[in-house]
This record gives C-alpha cells, sequence and structure tokens, in this order.
C-alpha cells in the first residue's frame, strides 16, 4: 500500500484529539501493552542475564581449556597433579580448586571460590585485563589468605583493595586479605566475575578445609599423542574428559525451562492482544458516524487506514517504550527467582545483577509493535472495508459481530480439535507444542462469545423472573453489545484458565513431590557428610559411623548413599549408588514394566534403575542397556526398572554400591540412612546421638548434618514451592494484564452508553437500582468468564502435565483438580469484573442525565 | 432557448434490498436529469428511498442496474476509491446531524475538504476566514462542534460543504433538527451559496417550506420518481 501523508494534517489532528480526549482508555490500553511486553521483556532479561552468565563464565575460565582430568570421588590428589607436571613439562596445564560457598552474613548469595595456581594460569584464563594485572596473581603467594576479589563483590561485601575481611565461611572463622580487585574491560565478561574470589589453590585448600586436593586438573592441548601418553599415565579412577562448549551444553540443559517461561510470559502478552484489540474495534465503534462522514466528504479507505494505523503504532509504541522501563525493573525481580529455579533444578549459578542486553529490548520493542498492530489489523481492516453507507447504520457493526459469532465458534472448535489432535498425536518439538497450546487456547477464545450469547439466551427468562427488569436488561446488554464485551470476557476467560491450569499443574506437581517423597523417604532419619570434608576426615568419619549404627540397638538396619556422577552415551548423569536393606527397596516408585526389578538381581548384577526423565528423554525402556565409562572400561548395564523420581530433570542411574565398587574406585559416602525400631522416637534418637558424637568426637558432628525423615520432606516441598515462584508471579502479572483489559473495556462500554443510562435516569431510574444494573452486568460477565474459564484451565493443565512437562522435564504425574482452586478462580474471575464495574458505575449514577443526553 | 447544460443524468437507476427472504425494491427504473445550478428537492415518506437515491447520485451507494452520469463521467462504473476522489473533488454534503468533526475546529471542520483536494493554501485560508465572516461565526472559529449551538453547527456544515466549490452539494434534511428561525437562516445560507457559486443543489426533505426554495420538486413514490412542481 503506498502511503501519503500530504494533505492529512487534519485527518491527524483529528485522531490525536480523539486520544486526547479519551485519556483513561489510552492510558488503559497502554498500560495492558505496557505490562504484557513488561513480563515478556523482565523473563527475556532475566533469563538471558542467566544464559549471559554460562557464556560469559566459560569464556574467562574455560575458553582455553581443550580437556580436563576428573576423578569419580571428585577430588585429585594435587601429588598427582605434580607427577603429571614433571612427566610433560612442556604442556600446558592447571590445577584448579573450585567449590561454591556461603559467608554467613550474606547467606542469599553463592560466592565461587576459585583456586589457582598462578604460575601455570597464563595459558588459561587472562586476567591482565582487570586492574589486577599479572604481578597481583602472583601476590596471591606473597600474603597470607590472598585473594582477589571482583568489584561488584567488594561493593557488596563492603571490601576494599589492601584490607583484611574477617568472613564466617561455611560456619569456619577465615580471614583474608584482599591484594586487588578484579576488573574486566569487556562488560560482557562481567557477569562471570560476579560473586568471584580468586585466589592461590593452597588458600582455597585451607578455607574449604581440603588440604592436599583439587577439583581437577585443566588442559589445552590438540596434540592426539601427546593426550593418548596423558591417558596412559593417569593415576587410577581419573578420567580425561574433553571439554566441549560448556556454555552450549549448560544453554541446552536449561533450554526446556527457558521455553516454559517464555512461553508463560507470551500468555501475559496473548491477554494483553485481547485488550488492544478491544480498544481499537471500541474506537472504531465510537467513531463509526465520523468515518461515515470522513468517507461520504472524500475521504479514502486507505487514508482513514493510515489514520487508525499511525494512532496504533503511537499507542502501541508509548506502551512498548514504557513495558521495556517495566520490564527492566520487574527483570530486577525476577532475576533472583529464575536463578533460584536454575540452582534448584540444575547447577549452582553465581548471578545477582540483571543485564539489560540491547538486543533483548529490541527484541521487545518490535514484539511490542508487531503485537499491537496485528492485534489492531482487524479492527482496522474492518474500518477499512466498510463503506460510508455500513458506518452510518448504528447497528451494523453489532449485527454483523452476531452474524459472525457462529461461525467463528466454528473456526474456534477446528482449531480447538486441530491443537489437540496434533498435541497429543503428533511428535512435536517443544516450541512448536506450544505453538499448539496457543492455536487450543484461540480456538476456545473463539468459542466464548458464542457460548456467552447462548447462555444468556438460556438463562434470561430466569433472570427476569427474580431480577425483574433490570435484570433482563442488563443481561441484554451483555448480548447486544457483544463486539465490545466479548473480547472483555475473552480475555478475562483466557486469564483466568491460565490460573487454573497453572495452579492445577503446579498443586499436581506438588502432590506427586509428596507421595514419591513419602515413599523414597523410606529411613527415619538421615545423616549427610559435609561435601567440604577432606578425603582424610571423610573416611575416618564413615568407619566411625558404620561401627557406631553396627552397634546402635535403636536401629533396626540402615542405608549408605552416594550422590555422584558417572559418564555415558549421553554425557555424565547423576548417579544414585546405594546399599539398602532388602525392605529399603520399595523406595522405588516403579512405573511400566516391573518384572526385571527384583532386589537380588539389582545388588548383584550389572543392572541399574533408571528414572524416568532419563528413560523418557532417551527413549529407554525396561531390558535395554544403558552404556556407562567405568574407571575401568566400558560396561553395559542392563536396565530392570524405570521410577519415578523429581530429583532432576537430567535423570538418574541408581545402582547398588556393590555393582559400583566393582567397576568404579570411588569408595565415598554422601549420607546414611537410619531405619529405627519400633518405639524409638525420631527426635529422642537424633539428640541422643547428637550428644553422643558431640562428647565423643565433636569433629565428626560438625561434620555432619542429622536430619529427620520428616525435616527433609518439609525442607523439600519448601524448596519445590520456591522453585515454582516464578510461576506464580508469572500468573499474577497475567492476571493483572487481564484486569487492566476488562477494566478498560467495561469503561469505555458504560461511558458510550451514557445517552442509554440518561434515558433510564429520566424515566425514574433511581441512581442505585442503575448501580444494581451496572454492577449485576459486570459481574455476570465475570461469572461466565469465571466458569467458562473452568473447561479451558483443567484442559490447558492437562497439556502441561501429559505433553509439556513431559517434554520439558520428562516427569508424569497424575492430574489432580482442586475444588477449592476452582472455585476461587471464578470468585478471582467476578472479583476482577466486579472492581472493573465499579468506577463506570459510580461515573454514570453521578452524571447527571441532561447533560448526558446533550453530549451524545 | 438553449438546451441546458446537464450535470447529472440518473438512467433507468434500480436498486432492490433483500429483507430476510423478500425483496423490497427501493428505487425502480428512476430516470432524472439535473442541469447545472438547478436545485432540486426530493421530497417522500420516511422508507420511500429517499435518502438512497441521494446515496446512489452522490457515488456513496451503488446501484443493481442503471447508469448515474455526473458530467461526463458514468460514476457508477467507477471504482471505489475512484468514486471517493470524485466525491471529494466535486460534491459537498449537508447532513440533518451535521456531521462535523468532534475533533476539528470550526475552521478546521471547514478547511477540511480543501486540505483533502490538497489545495490549503494561504489564499484559500483567507477565503475560509471571509466565509465564517459571512456567516457570522469568525469569533467562534475555534470552537470545537460541542461548544456550538445546533444552528452554528449547521452553517460551519455548509461552508464545509461548499469551500472547494463543488459542481454538485447534497443535503439530506438540512434542516430537520433546527428550530423555525435556525432552519430559516441555514436555508438562506444554502440558497445564497449555490446561487454565488452556481452550484447544484439536491436536497432531501420531508418539509414542503424546503422543497419550495427548489426549481423543481419530486417525490418518492413507491420506488419511482414523480416530479411535482416543473421549473418557472
Amino acid at each position: 500500500m503506498k502511503i501519503n501523508f500530504r494533505g492529512k494534517r487534519l485527518l491527524f489532528k483529528s485522531s490525536f484529539r480523539y486520544l486526547l480526549t479519551h485519556p483513561l482508555q489510552i492510558m488503559l490500553t497502554i498500560s495492558g501493552i505496557a505490562m504484557g511486553v513488561a513480563v515478556v521483556i523482565a523473563i527475556d532479561l532475566a533469563s538471558s542475564s542467566a544464559e549471559r552468565a554460562f557464556t560469559a563464565s566459560a569464556e574467562i575460565f574455560s575458553s582455553k581449556v581443550t580437556h580436563k582430568i576428573e576423578n569419580s570421588s571428585q577430588n585429585i590428589n594435587e601429588n598427582d597433579y605434580a607427577k603429571l607436571r614433571l612427566r610433560f613439562p612442556q604442556l600446558a596445564m592447571a590445577p584448579v580448586l573450585e567449590k561454591n560457598i556461603k559467608i554467613d552474613k550474606y547467606p542469599e548469595l553463592n560466592f565461587r571460590l576459585f583456586g589457582i595456581d598462578p604460575f601455570s594460569e597464563a595459558s588459561f584464563r587472562d586476567f591482565n585485563t582487570s586492574n589486577a594485572g599479572q604481578n597481583q596473581l602472583v601476590s596471591l603467594l606473597t600474603q597470607t589468605g590472598a585473594v582477589l576479589i571482583s568489584e561488584t563483590t567488594a561493593k557488596k561485601i563492603g571490601a576494599n583493595k589492601n584490607k583484611t575481611l574477617q568472613l564466617s565461611i561455611n560456619g569456619n572463622q577465615k580471614k583474608l586479605f584482599v591484594v586487588g580487585l578484579i576488573k574486566s574491560d569487556n562488560k560482557n565478561l562481567d557477569a562471570a566475575l560476579d560473586n568471584l574470589i580468586l585466589t592461590d589453590i593452597s588458600v582455597a585448600q585451607e578455607i574449604l578445609d581440603h588440604p592436599g586436593y583439587l577439583s581437577r586438573i585443566e588442559i589445552s592441548t590438540t596434540n592426539e599423542t601427546l593426550l593418548n601418553k596423558i591417558i596412559a599415565d593417569l593415576p587410577k579412577g581419573s578420567h580425561l574428559i574433553p571439554v566441549k562448549n560448556t556454555s552450549h551444553t549448560l544453554s541446552q540443559m536449561t533450554a526446556a525451562f527457558r521455553t516454559n517461561l517464555q512461553a508463560m510470559s507470551l500468555l501475559a502478552l496473548i491477554v494483553g492482544m485481547f485488550l488492544i484489540y478491544n480498544t481499537i474495534t471500541f474506537s472504531l465503534i465510537q467513531r463509526r458516524n465520523q468515518f461515515a462522514t470522513l468517507r461520504t466528504i472524500g475521504v479514502t479507505h486507505k487514508e482513514i487506514f493510515l489514520v487508525m494505523f499511525v494512532e496504533t503504532f503511537l499507542i502501541g509504541l508509548i506502551g512498548t517504550v514504557l513495558g521495556l522501563i517495566i520490564g527492566a525493573l520487574l527483570g530486577k525481580g525476577l532475576l533472583s527467582l529464575v536463578v533460584r529455579t536454575i540452582n534448584d533444578l540444575y547447577f549452582d549459578l553465581n548471578l545477582s545483577q540483571l543485564f539489560i542486553s540491547p538486543l533483548s529490548l529490541f527484541k521487545g520493542l518490535v514484539l511490542g509493535l508487531l503485537v499491537t498492530l496485528l492485534s489492531a489489523w482487524l479492527p482496522m481492516r474492518e474500518a477499512f472495508k466498510t463503506s460510508p453507507r455500513e458506518n452510518q447504520n448504528r447497528s451494523y457493526l453489532e449485527s454483523k459481530k452476531h452474524a459472525l459469532t457462529p461461525k467463528l465458534a466454528l473456526l474456534g472448535l477446528f482449531l480447538l480439535l486441530f491443537g489437540l489432535f496434533f498435541l497429543f498425536i503428533g511428535k512435536n518439538s517443544l516450541p512448536t507444542n506450544f505453538v499448539l497450546l496457543f492455536i487450543v487456547l484461540c480456538g476456545y477464545a473463539l468459542l466464548v462469545p458464542f457460548l456467552v450469547t447462548n447462555i444468556i439466551r438460556f438463562t434470561r427468562p430466569a433472570v427476569a423472573r427474580y431480577l425483574g427488569n433490570i435484570g433482563a436488561m442488563s443481561l441484554g446488554n451483555i448480548s447486544n453489545s457483544l463486539s465490545r464485551t466479548g473480547i472483555a470476557m475473552t480475555a478475562l476467560t483466557l486469564a483466568v484458565a491460565t490460573t487454573i491450569g497453572v495452579t492445577t499443574m503446579v498443586s499436581s506437581f506438588r502432590s506427586a513431590v509428596d507421595d514419591w517423597l513419602a515413599q523414597s523417604l523410606k529411613e527415619d532419619i538421615y545423616i549427610s557428610l559435609n561435601k567440604n570434608l577432606s578425603n582424610e576426615s571423610r573416611k575416618k568419619t564413615i568407619t566411625k559411623l558404620t561401627t557406631l549404627f553396627n552397634s546402635d540397638r535403636d536401629i533396626n538396619n540402615f542405608s549408605i548413599r552416594l550422590w555422584t556422577r558417572v559418564n555415558s552415551e549421553q554425557g555424565k548423569k547423576p548417579a544414585l549408588i546405594l546399599d539398602l536393606p532388602e525392605n529399603g527397596f520399595q523406595k522405588f516408585m516403579l512405573i511400566g514394566d516391573k518384572s526385571l526389578a527384583k532386589f537380588a538381581t539389582f545388588q548383584n548384577q550389572n543392572t541399574v534403575l533408571i528414572s524416568e526423565p532419563l528413560a523418557n528423554k532417551n527413549r529407554y525402556s525396561v531390558g535395554d542397556n544403558i552404556k556407562l565409562y567405568t574407571d575401568k572400561t566400558e560396561v553395559s548395564f542392563r536396565i530392570i526398572g524405570i521410577y519415578r523420581d523429581y530429583t532432576t530433570d537430567q535423570g538418574v542411574i541408581s545402582m547398588s554400591r556393590k555393582t559400583y565398587a566393582q567397576h568404579w574406585l570411588n569408595p565415598a559416602i554422601s549420607s546414611f540412612g537410619l531405619y529405627l525400631n519400633p518405639g524409638v522416637f525420631t527426635d529422642v534418637y537424633i539428640n541422643r546421638l547428637r550428644n553422643q558424637l558431640n562428647l565423643e568426637n565433636p569433629d565428626i558432628m560438625r561434620a555432619l548434618n542429622v536430619r529427620s525423615n520428616e525435616s527433609i520432606r518439609t525442607q523439600s516441598l519448601e524448596i519445590f514451592d520456591q522453585t515454582f515462584a516464578i510461576t506464580h508471579v508469572l500468573r499474577l502479572l497475567t492476571i493483572i494484564v487481564a484486569f487492566i483489559g476488562i477494566l478498560s473495556a467495561f469503561m469505555a462500554l458504560q461511558l458510550a452508553r451514557g445517552r442509554e443510562f440518561a434515558t433510564l435516569r429520566v424515566i425514574g431510574l433511581t441512581p442505585k437500582q442503575l448501580w444494581f444494573c451496572l454492577l449485576f452486568e459486570t459481574s455476570f460477565m465475570g461469572l461466565m468468564a469465571g466458569l467458562l474459564a473452568i473447561p479451558l484451565g483443567l484442559l490447558l493443565s492437562i497439556i502441561l502435565i501429559l505433553v509439556i512437562n513431559i517434554q520439558s522435564f520428562g516427569w508424569s504425574m497424575a492430574i489432580s483438580a482442586n475444588s477449592v482452586d476452582l472455585l476461587q478462580a471464578v470468585m478471582l474471575s467476578i472479583t476482577a469484573a466486579l472492581l472493573a464495574g465499579l468506577y463506570p458505575a459510580y461515573k454514570m449514577s453521578k452524571a447527571a442525565p441532561a447533560q448526558s443526553l446533550r453530549n451524545d | 432557448m438553449n438546451k441546458k447544460e446537464n450535470i447529472l443524468q440518473l438512467q433507468n437507476v434500480s436498486k432492490i434490498y433483500s429483507q430476510g427472504n423478500k425483496n423490497r425494491i427501493v428505487l425502480d427504473d428512476v430516470c432524472l436529469e439535473v442541469h447545472k445550478g438547478e436545485v432540486i428537492a426530493i421530497i417522500g415518506r420516511s422508507g420511500s428511498g429517499k435518502s438512497t437515491l441521494l446515496n446512489m447520485m452522490s457515488g456513496i451507494d451503488q446501484p443493481d442496474s442503471g447508469k448515474i452520469i455526473v458530467t461526463d463521467q458514468v460514476i457508477n462504473q467507477l471504482s471505489e476509491y475512484e468514486r471517493t476522489c470524485y466525491r471529494r473533488k466535486h460534491m459537498g454534503f449537508v447532513f440533518q446531524f451535521f456531521n462535523l468533526i468532534p475533533t476539528l475546529t470550526a475552521q478546521e471542520n471547514i478547511c477540511l475538504p480543501l486540505e483533502l483536494n490538497n489545495c490549503l493554501n494561504a489564499e484559500n485560508r483567507v477565503f475560509v476566514e471571509s466565509l465564517l465572516d459571512t456567516v457570522g461565526l469568525s469569533e467562534q472559529k475555534n470552537n470545537f462542534p460541542d461548544q456550538l449551538s445546533g444552528g452554528e453547527q449547521q452553517r460551519i456544515a455548509i461552508l464545509r460543504a461548499i469551500v472547494h466549490k463543488p459542481a454538485l452539494l447534497f443535503a439530506d434534511e438540512p434542516t430537520g433538527n433546527l428550530d423555525a428561525e435556525s432552519g430559516q437562516n441555514v436555508l438562506r445560507l444554502l440558497q445564497a451559496m449555490v446561487q454565488g457559486q452556481q452550484t447544484t443543489l439536491i436536497i432531501v426533505t420531508h418539509s414542503t417550506d424546503v422543497a419550495k426554495m427548489a426549481d423543481r420538486i419530486f417525490s418518492m413514490q413507491q420506488g419511482k420518481l414523480v416530479q411535482l412542481r416543473h421549473e418557472n
């Protein structure tokens, strides 16, 4: 379409003045767009900040690393490093001791303690760009407790260069000396330095009480011959692992989580789309006479379209820019929730600063404008197509809408069935499934006006009988002004359905996790060993405890477990190594084929049980083999069962300690589980154990964390609730957008009916009756939106649980809808609608009838 | 006597509207010739098809059959876009409910057709000022329509209709929403304007008083156009 702005100054002036004379309506539309864009941008900024932190971290810490040597016990003796150093003097090789630590004064922050050998660092990490410089790296060796910290970390903990830091780390008092501040010249890499404490490896060993041990040895070479020689010389239990694009792997790991967040945030924008559509339609209806006059005196279709386009574009631009600003602020708040979920579900991430990515802002700008123009397209097209004669017909649009309603319903039904068919039948990618989910939502949305019209048709006689003509008139108004009320109700229906869908999904998930915890936490007491324990202390503690538990008369039996990672064909996977009594085997909530899952087979043969996410994501079935790289060679383990597990969506491989010991050289233990004899009270026993260990060996007691089954269960559910906190926030934001939408629609609708209300007032309707009439109308709309949201909400939860969740995380669960949640959702809908009706009702009841009659 | 120049011709124009299963003939083979500078009044009962006829003549609506020729142009053969452009250049409209653009001032409403025709220049601005002066609304030129009385609004509407000197001026019940005195003032203004500019005026009205100002009066009766009064 050729656009010519010449000779249209007055048309634009008129349009601009229209916007100025409807400030509230325009403000609400702008708010709706702004909130929709803000939610999407906030999520995008928070998750892209997290992703950027991975990438920056990989860039600074491991970009030059080609291989690393790790041990299945997760600790490498530093003597092994010394031997390799002597054997390969020319090889670029660096020892690293790395751990996330907590400083007691800042419990909300994770600090990354990175121990290095300053002399080996040059080939790996380049901190020369910082003001710390090479000299200060060496200065780490000259001062006791010397550390380099990032400038942001220094600000957070009130530290400064050449100052001593007295900190309590993991409960132990440590004295550190800040020899310099690290500052990257590259802004993009700043995120990786967030909360970093860089120190010499010996200081790190001292801080962690980990003398003589390393986390890994890093190597930088592509010389295959040399690498083969290293493999031949590796100490027992160690592996040479190629490092392939770490940030990419981490990014893949969280892809499903990010897609879910983005989809949820887009839902707020979709609800916002309905609101924009509603406002533009309303402004078209309001100006139909004006457009008819303009068309009659010679303004072309294209000119009317252009005016509306520019008007919409301006509204979209203002709303989007505001949305970007709110989004950046909101993103700061959401960042901690996103990081917490990543920490709970995936890996430790140190990030507290939101990075405002220009790309995210640009995407938000384009998205906001695109969504605004897309939503306004239909009403603008209607304005474009309608002839002056049709525009002059007052009831034209309403009658057109009514005629269109059954056709839209048919289209909606088709879309609904289409979406459902491909969701449940097709094997689609996650983004495709979200698109299908949105098609289902849109399909249902198209059905709403049809359902509303018919509900009103059937309820009107009853309302007329019990509430008289005023009640019947209110219902009639909803149906008669469907072009305006329909969209508002649809937006509210979608928002409430989202609430129902997500609430049902989360509560089903919570209930599944609760059941799973009940079954898998069979032991009465769990005693875990501090992760930072040195190998000697660990050995001593394990021996002491094993002796104690074997002789304790209060203990019926005990289990031993080790959480570790094993290399599989699909990369490193979490592994749970168990030494269980026979009755402890029931902890596995087996699903599917259970015929092979026998305790004896699990204990004595090369067999494993795998968790559901691992099976779902890699299409493993019972009876298949899974190839694992042990400390000795590659071994195929038979899968004898698949069990329900919500520990991690990466999947878990479980095997008996006996089987593990045959193939791996790691003797470590993570925790003990105690089965108490009947009649022994858990709390009493825990107190007795603590007292006994404190008396006999206080060092051992400090290295232990003793907790009851009950407290682990409670804490697990607390972590679950924290993990899903972001879901609740997004749901709330969607409701806010819908509320703005419905408020805007009701306001516009009621204020436009000023003449009608004035006539009613003139013929004797009291202000009180007018209040009743309007509030009954809006609350009835809220009730209908709430009721219509129930089937869609339940459908949404089924899709989320049976399709999206399984695909994203591999977790299955039973659907448990709660009638209280459904009732709450309906009440929420009615309340939102009622609140939205209050101002128009107040305004209308206060308006002088004569004035309204004159102004119309 | 020289044959008068036709500005508008309706040749066998018919229009049928369907109402449910029934068809209603609104215009039945209507023929009409309108001369340049002539004033034509069309009267008839409500629903007789007067406004439909006006819509056909102005190109707002399309006949089912027949031809509508304005000067030498068959306007019902033009596209929607061409008819709109033709209207903006050669036609003016006065409506019963004034239909001023509420978000433009009185002066801006008058300037609108000039701007649409890309001829809003300094000279024409002076012309608009003089027109406002003529109708005694100079002081209200910056008022918005809702700050004007009905009579004032209609005077502004008339100025908007004639400001670009159209060949044809259509008035649909121009006094229908005014009191007797305001109605008379508006009629006088309308008459003065069309006479001054040699514009052809076609008025649709219920009022016989309004129709009296016409050179010829037609009545719409069952879809047919019946001439009631001849020139002179």
